[in-house]
């Protein structure tokens, strides 16, 4: 195993950040080492973002420009706001990784070419010439490595079938990039110990590989010049951490509440892309009491969380865009029934099957205004993977409170993405208390908290409070079916009111950045990281910019109008077409400039600086 | 193909080419995957049915076999979660002269769409549906479909299924299907020429295909790959054409057999007839009429 004493001689430039890039085929298991290596950065205390982008198919086909699987994360010694806009070094397995990586790679960024895999077949399928490399290799810093071949000889006397052998290969160009970068491969090997106890040969392999390619970087000819470097740890707040996606964050996060709450929890959910991975997840937690029912569909998901929690559970249902569509109906009847629902929604490319595996923030107004009839629900939305956990907490909290639905937004790429997580303790959450009524006297099923307008949850089972929910209008007090007017009337604002009444129990927006400046920069959802990074620039080079970030969205913050109006430009950057623009203009009557990418990735920093510089030119107003 | 002036050697073409899209080639299914092999069977169906390709319409839901409508060179749909069928019914009466294809997975037709399923059977409106039976959510990441055999492990039952599965045979036959067959990617000339027999049948016509998915539910259930199915299959089918649909339920785990074969065919008046008789009286030269005419 590599030591630390033969790399103390060797200088080390140190970069504060380094933004990587995994390409190859789906199945060569980038998402894997990809995962890997941020482990081995978090371990030696650096901040990370990482963004894993794969095609929807399991396998596609082999060595097509469709069928690259990427994996990017930026890890840092200071906040690491984003997975990184253009890559410092491009790992590519074979020619169609490298002809997808070139694009966005930095100039004279780091190629690291598995030069096994340039058969002409390759070459042809991703319309990449001779001539091509020779150009590549002028612009870049190209490193060629035979990585199929060097991963062979090294697993040699272990007696594997050449495919077995082949797939090793990753943990070849994982070694060698720690050895780039400094970052130790212990939490590799443990994990390889782990994972393939039961297959001696295949640990061993992979083992072999994996410092092959790490002594190969400290042995081989070509690196004899490279500038090894380094990244110092981040100053972080000490406590305990975990590397988590956001579907992780959120199942863990709705499994916090639910134990805070003091009851158990219920996640009634079909399988969908993004989203899948919450449900999988929640399954394996039967030890925590989790009930996890797949569905039959999606409207059967949300039906039997809503059932469940008229039985008393911490229910929700988890979903992505077409799924929500599906779940509207069901969705108006908890509004109706006035009972605590958690809907996640992963947000994916729409609309329509879309882009599956892709990003975007197209769902917003669906999640505000998506129901027939005045059916308003609060809409939360998560900034970062871990904010995942806290949104997903934040809503049982609002739900239980007000005995109303709740929608919280993630969206693919924060649902994929992980960074670290600080384990937070159980008193540093905040209060979650539900209150089951018991009490027979003066029991009815409408009458109301004077502040909170919530309705008694009172569940089947207790004597002396039988009651009926259901989907006709109810009468304020009995809920009894009332087909009267004014009753009609009085309920359908009642409702209104009980969802602005959630905006008495959230934070006021802040004010980053430069507070004092003329322009805001405001966002929601996953946009957070590129917004404060590209106002951390837009700061240094010298233009004064503020961000405004919304985590809820419906109600809106109460002091945003005010905010918004102290800036005489707000520029409103999303991925979608200017959902979260036009709430804003309606809302509070003002301009507002919308900053709009559908590209089915996360919008850059560096995009968002340029869009601000034209902004400042007067080319955009 | 005429090669007898040349002395070069030319590959024969292959001859179910003409009906693939194979500009679309390479297409999205992993090696080892029986989806591919189902379309073949299909293709040759095609070509012994004598439908003209241009009254032949083929729809699919979403996931791996979903996918077939986009490889198939015929009008297809490719269409949302689970609602192929629905969107095959509009276009089966707005064209009754068109012949209906639904083509899609366990999870699709199954799951989501099982509702619509068991309608359409019941009506018996007259639709081929193929249901390529991989016990799995494959594209989606390896969850539980109504099909997975108890005990296996899948991505949503990581310490196994213990939920009853689907006899989806059963499930056609006592819906209203009146033609229902079990095949498997291994019995690929029964396939071809169940799929044959239920295009050619007027009402609703399933055929359910048992194939394997190497990447996913074998890999997950360390079952080995494609070959160790297949040979399964050989090794474990019982043929038997007629069998009771109550009985051919699928416990790997507990039996060691799949009973596969051809377990109905009867005659049952067809939705678009019943329609045409029950308004026969007002029907007067709309659409309807001139299109069943």
């Amino acid at each position: 195993m590599p030591s630390d004493s033969g790399l103390a001689s060797q200088e080390r430039t140190i970069v504060n950040k380094v933004t990587v890039r995994f390409a190859g085929d789906s199945g060569d298991g980038m998402q894997l080492i990809g995962n890997l290596f941020a482990t081995e950065a978090a371990w030696m205390g650096n901040d990370l973002a990482t963004f894993p982008d794969y095609p929807a198919e399991i396998r596609a086909p082999i060595g097509t420009l469709n069928g690259v699987s990427g994996f990017q994360l930026q890890i840092g010694a200071s906040d690491v706001y984003t997975p990184g806009d253009n890559p410092d070094v491009l790992v590519a397995m074979n020619p169609a990784a490298l002809k997808v990586g070139l694009k966005g790679l930095k100039d004279g960024g780091i190629v690291l070419l598995n030069t096994s895999s340039l058969t002409e077949r390759n070459l042809q399928k991703a319309g990449l010439t001779k001539e091509d490399l020779d150009r590549i290799k002028s612009s870049y810093r190209l490193y060629e490595v035979e990585i199929t071949k060097l991963t062979q000889l090294a697993v040699n006397d272990l007696g594997l079938t050449p495919a077995q052998a082949e797939r090793c290969k990753n943990f070849f160009a994982l070694g060698l990039i720690s050895w780039m970068f400094n970052r130790k491969i212990e939490p590799t090997i443990d994990w390889i110990k782990k994972k393939f106890a039961k297959n001696p040969a295949i640990m061993e392999a992979n083992e072999k590989t994996l410092v092959a390619g790490y002594r190969y970087g400290e042995n081989a000819e070509i690196f004899s010049a490279f500038p090894l470097y380094d990244i110092p740890r981040a100053r972080m707040n000490p406590g305990l951490y975990t590397n988590l996606t956001g579907n992780q964050a959120i199942a863990y996060g709705l499994v916090a509440a639910a134990k805070q709450a003091g009851l158990e929890l219920f996640l009634g959910s079909y399988p969908i892309t993004p989203a899948s991975e919450i449900l999988h997840e929640l399954a394996k937690l039967k030890h925590l009491n989790v009930v996890t029912f797949q569905a039959e569909d999606e409207i059967a998901g949300i039906c039997s969380a809503i059932g469940a929690s008229f039985a008393g559970m911490i229910a929700a249902t988890s979903t992505s865009g077409p799924g929500l569509s599906l779940k509207q109906e069901a969705l108006g009847l908890a509004l109706m029934l006035e009972i605590p629902l958690v809907i996640v929604d992963v947000q994916r490319g729409g609309p329509s099957t879309g882009l599956p595996t892709k990003t975007e923030q197209s769902d917003l107004m669906q999640a505000i205004y998506g129901r027939h009839g005045e059916a308003p629900v609060v809409v939360l939305a998560a900034k970062n993977s871990a904010d995942c956990f806290h949104m997903a907490y934040e809503a049982v909290r609002i739900a239980t409170k007000y005995m109303i639905p709740v929608i919280v937004l993630s969206d693919s790429y924060l649902a994929n993405g992980s960074e670290p997580f600080r384990i937070p303790s159980p008193n540093e959450l905040p209060e979650i208390k539900v209150q089951l009524r018991t009490d027979p006297n003066g029991f009815y099923p409408y009458l109301r908290d004077p502040k909170t307008l919530a309705r008694p949850w009172a569940i089947p089972g207790t004597p002396g409070l039988e009651h009926r929910i259901g989907g006709l209008e109810k009468d304020s007090l009995t809920g009894c079916v009332s087909y009267d007017a004014d009753n009609h009337e009085k309920m359908v604002l009642t409702r209104q009111e009980k969802i602005a009444r959630v905006q008495q129990d959230i934070p006021d927006v802040e004010v980053l950045g430069s507070p004092d400046s003329e322009v805001a920069l405001v966002g929601w959802g996953s946009t957070f990281g590129a917004i404060a990074q590209s106002v951390d620039e837009l700061n240094r080079s010298g233009i004064p910019v503020a961000q405004v970030h919304l985590s809820y969205l419906n109600p809106l913050p109460g002091n945003l109008g005010e905010v918004l109006k102290r800036f005489k430009k707000v520029i409103v950057p999303e991925i979608n077409l200017g959902q979260l623009s036009r709430i804003l203009r309606a809302t509070y009557l003002i301009e507002t400039i919308p900053f709009n990418r559908v590209l089915g990735v996360p919008i850059r920093a560096q995009e968002i600086v340029e869009f601000v510089h034209q902004v400042f030119e007067g080319v955009v107003a | 193909m005429n090669s007898n002036d040349s002395t070069e050697c030319t590959l024969p073409l292959n001859p179910v080419v003409p009906f693939l899209r194979t500009e679309r080639m390479p297409h999205i299914w992993c090696p080892g995957c029986g989806i591919g092999t189902t379309v073949n069977c299909f293709a040759r169906a095609v070509m012994d049915c004598g439908i003209p390709l241009d009254e032949l319409a083929i729809v699919s839901g979403i996931g791996c076999t979903g996918r077939v409508a986009g490889y198939l060179k015929l009008d297809s749909f490719h269409t949302t979660h689970g609602r192929a069928i629905p969107f095959a019914t509009g276009l089966k009466l707005s064209n009754p002269k068109l012949h209906v294809v639904v083509y899609s997975g366990d999870g699709d037709l199954a799951g989501i769409g099982g509702n619509h399923f068991i309608h359409a059977a019941r009506r018996n409106l007259d639709l081929t549906v193929i249901l390529v039976n991989n016990f799995t959510y494959a594209m989606t990441g390896g969850q539980a479909t109504p099909t997975a055999p108890k005990e296996s492990i899948e991505t949503t039952a990581p310490y196994g299924v213990f939920e009853e599965p689907f006899n989806l045979p059963h499930l056609a036959a006592s819906s209203g299907a009146v033609y229902v067959a079990r095949w498997t990617a291994y019995h690929v000339v029964q396939t071809k020429k169940a799929i044959l027999e239920a295009l050619q049948k007027k009402g609703f016509s399933f055929v359910e295909i048992l194939a394997p998915c190497p990447t996913i539910y074998l890999r997950r259930n360390r079952l080995g790959g494609a070959v160790e199915e297949l040979k399964y299959y050989k090794e474990h089918c019982v043929i038997q054409n007629g069998a009771d649909t109550k009985d051919v339920g699928i416990d790997l785990r507990h039996q060691d057999k799949v009973t596969i074969g051809k377990f109905l065919d009867i005659e049952k008046k067809e939705y678009y007839d019943a329609y045409q008789e029950h308004y026969a009286g007002l029907l007067k030269g709309g659409k309807q009429a001139v299109a069943g005419a």
